[in-house]
């Protein structure tokens, strides 16, 4: 009997030690609310001793905000006991000896003992999991795009004010809601089985891709957006991140682009056509009048005949040009490995360059990658503006080329007259030219090289000082493809 | 036989400068086509379909075209000619002043002969009269 009773108090004292060593509050409550038991765990959590909390009400646990409504709570759970967590859906607080509060979840669960009807209460201080979900939702709200959290079913679970803001809603009207109120109606049917063929197969990745996609406002704008899509595990389940951002800028500076092209499409068709015609009239006419006027002419006829010429043919240069300029703003869009020996000696060779001319080349670089005929367009542009400007003694003309992080600069270098530094401003612009009309060029060589240049990713400088003769040109071209220009 | 065969030109030019060009230079080398104008694409039609108050065309003929004409423009007028099933294959050269490509691509489309740049074609149309000299003599045209 003594051992017998012996057994029965080590057993009970080793499950009274192995229900503290539970790292869960337990409280065990009666029928009408009072404490029956409470572990080591739970004291802790409520900062109470034992003995303080034996037989007290089980409300005294509870913030005063809550504690009102408990009582008949308690008594709905007596009337259809089963084991569930408690409030479901609801934040849960407990309030300490001190009377501060803390977050918490409480799993329930009927027990009779000894024909005592019981409710057995674990306790989980969440503190630190809140912490976590506010830290992850004060990331979430901070971002710029916007963003939200939906379950399985394409309920939405969180939701940032970029979101909120981007399609006009406040948090209530969306929260618990299906996410379909943010798509156009003509797309919500399809978008279901879409929903569900991602949650078969969740995966980080585009939304969408090759399509555009449409968000509604809810003031029944349609906004184009782009949607990251990646798989969250939550408390919850698993659910979907979806990262939206409105791409309606973007869009409109796309569309205002193509404008623009067609524009200048239009405007070298009317160029090459509405304006040649009527000046090969023009010339036309004034070469009827000559024949109709026979052999006796005034000399003064004849002169002024001959400089109504050469405005024609200037006229129709212009024109050429014109032309050539704009269509200089289209980009090649075929890169190609450029061996840059080659490119520099064809460009020399294929220029007459007269016997007392001096030509040397640096070349630093074997190839680079890019559009060989407006790089070679530019640099020959450049090669026969130093030829045809250089009037000194000596003529010496320098190409080289080198690599320069990701481009490669080639530098025209002549010791001829150099360009005034007031005028170098202006040398790039379009029908500029430094000469008087004796000149040959109509001014746009320049114009073009940077043209050309720019269109393609790189940069052109004048160098040119008063400390050295001559000028020097400077032109970095990409020597790599890259995403930003050949996309 | 066919060396000798006469060949009517339709000149389809709203800038009588140019038209006078064209009838100048075949003049000027000794090519004696006879040669009708039509001010645009609307004339051209009905004097092909006889019912223009003045003006009418035999066959053998064929088309010089101008793109860019009020009223009725070439690229229109070759699409009224394609699907008309009395003149659909008449021989239609392009004589432009344009050199872009997207008309050149659309007036091939349309069937034309040859599409002819007035700035390729010589100094007063020079290269034009040996072709339509050299067309007359060598090529058998549908009567």
């Amino acid at each position: 009997m003594l051992n017998q009773d012996d057994h029965q108090v080590s057993g009970n004292d080793f499950t009274r030690e192995l229900l503290d060593a539970v790292p869960a509050g337990i409280i065990v409550a009666r029928q009408d609310g009072s404490i029956s038991y409470i572990n080591a765990e739970a004291e802790r959590l409520f900062g109470y001793a034992r003995h303080e909390l034996l037989n007290q009400n089980i409300e005294m646990l509870l913030p005063d905000r809550f504690s009102g409504n408990h009582a008949s709570l308690r008594q709905s759970y007596l009337q259809q006991p089963s084991t569930r967590y408690m409030g479901a859906g609801r934040d849960l607080y407990g309030k300490r000896k001190d009377n501060s509060e803390f977050p918490l979840e409480i799993g329930l669960r009927p027990l009779v003992a000894e024909g005592e009807h019981l409710v057995v209460a674990t306790i989980v201080n969440i503190t630190r999991r809140k912490q976590l979900e506010e830290r992850l939702s004060a990331v979430i709200d901070a971002s710029p795009y916007g963003q939200l959290l939906v379950d399985d079913k394409g309920i939405i679970q969180l939701i940032n004010p970029s979101l909120l803001a981007l399609f006009g809603y406040d948090k209530e009207e969306l929260l618990g809601r299906s996410m379909d109120i943010l798509l156009p109606e003509r797309y919500r049917d399809g978008h279901q089985k879409l929903r569900e063929g991602y949650v078969q197969t969740p995966s980080l990745r585009p939304m969408g891709l090759g399509r555009d996609l449409t968000g509604r406002h809810k003031n029944g704008t349609e906004i184009p957006i782009e949607i990251g899509l990646s798989p969250v595990e939550t408390d919850a389940g698993r659910m979907t991140l979806a990262v939206v951002t409105d791409i309606s800028q973007r869009k409109r500076l796309e569309l205002n682009l193509k404008q623009a092209n067609a524009h200048l499409e239009e405007f070298t068709y009317v160029a090459s056509h509405d304006l040649k015609s009527p000046l090969r009239g023009i010339a036309d006419l004034v070469e009827w009048i000559a024949e109709d006027l026979g052999e006796n002419v005034p000399e003064a006829v004849t002169n002024n005949i001959g400089r109504i010429n050469i405005r024609i043919g200037r006229m129709e240069r212009l024109i050429e040009d014109l032309l050539l300029y704009a269509r200089a703003g289209r980009r090649h869009k075929e890169s190609t490995a450029v061996n840059v020996p080659d490119l520099i000696s064809n460009i020399i060779e294929m220029h007459p360059v007269p016997a007392h001319f001096s030509i040397k080349q640096d070349i630093r670089i074997a190839e680079i990658f890019a559009a060989k005929t407006p790089l070679e367009t530019v640099l020959r542009n450049l090669f026969s503006n130093a030829l045809k400007h250089h009037h000194g003694t000596q003529p010496e003309i320098t190409l080289s080329a080198e690599p320069s992080g990701s481009y490669c600069l080639f530098k025209v270098i002549d010791n001829g007259p150099g360009i005034p530094e007031i005028a170098q401003e202006r040398v790039f612009r379009l029908f500029q030219t430094l000469n008087t009309q004796h000149s040959s060029g109509s001014g746009i060589g320049l114009a073009l090289a940077k043209r050309l240049t720019e269109s393609h990713g790189g940069q052109i400088e004048l160098i040119s000082n008063s400390e050295q003769p001559g000028c020097s040109f400077h032109v970095w071209w990409p020597r790599f493809p890259r995403k930003d220009i050949d996309d | 036989m066919t060396s000798e065969q006469k060949i009517n030109i339709l000149l389809v030019d709203d800038d009588d400068v140019s038209a006078e060009s064209v009838v100048r230079s075949l003049r000027k080398n000794a090519v004696d086509f006879p040669i009708t104008l039509a001010r645009d694409g609307v004339e051209a039609l009905e004097i092909l379909r006889s019912v223009h108050p003045h003006l009418s065309i035999e066959k053998p003929y064929l088309v010089l075209l101008d793109l860019n004409m009020p009223r009725m423009n070439g690229f229109e007028f070759l699409h009224e000619v394609r699907s008309d099933k009395n003149l659909h294959n008449s021989i239609i050269f392009v004589l432009t002043t344009s050199d872009a490509d997207s008309d050149r691509v659309r007036a091939y489309e349309e069937n034309i002969a040859g599409y002819l740049v007035k700035s390729s074609v010589g100094p007063q149309f020079s290269k034009l009269a040996s072709l339509l000299e050299s067309y007359r003599s060598t090529v058998s045209l549908p009567h």
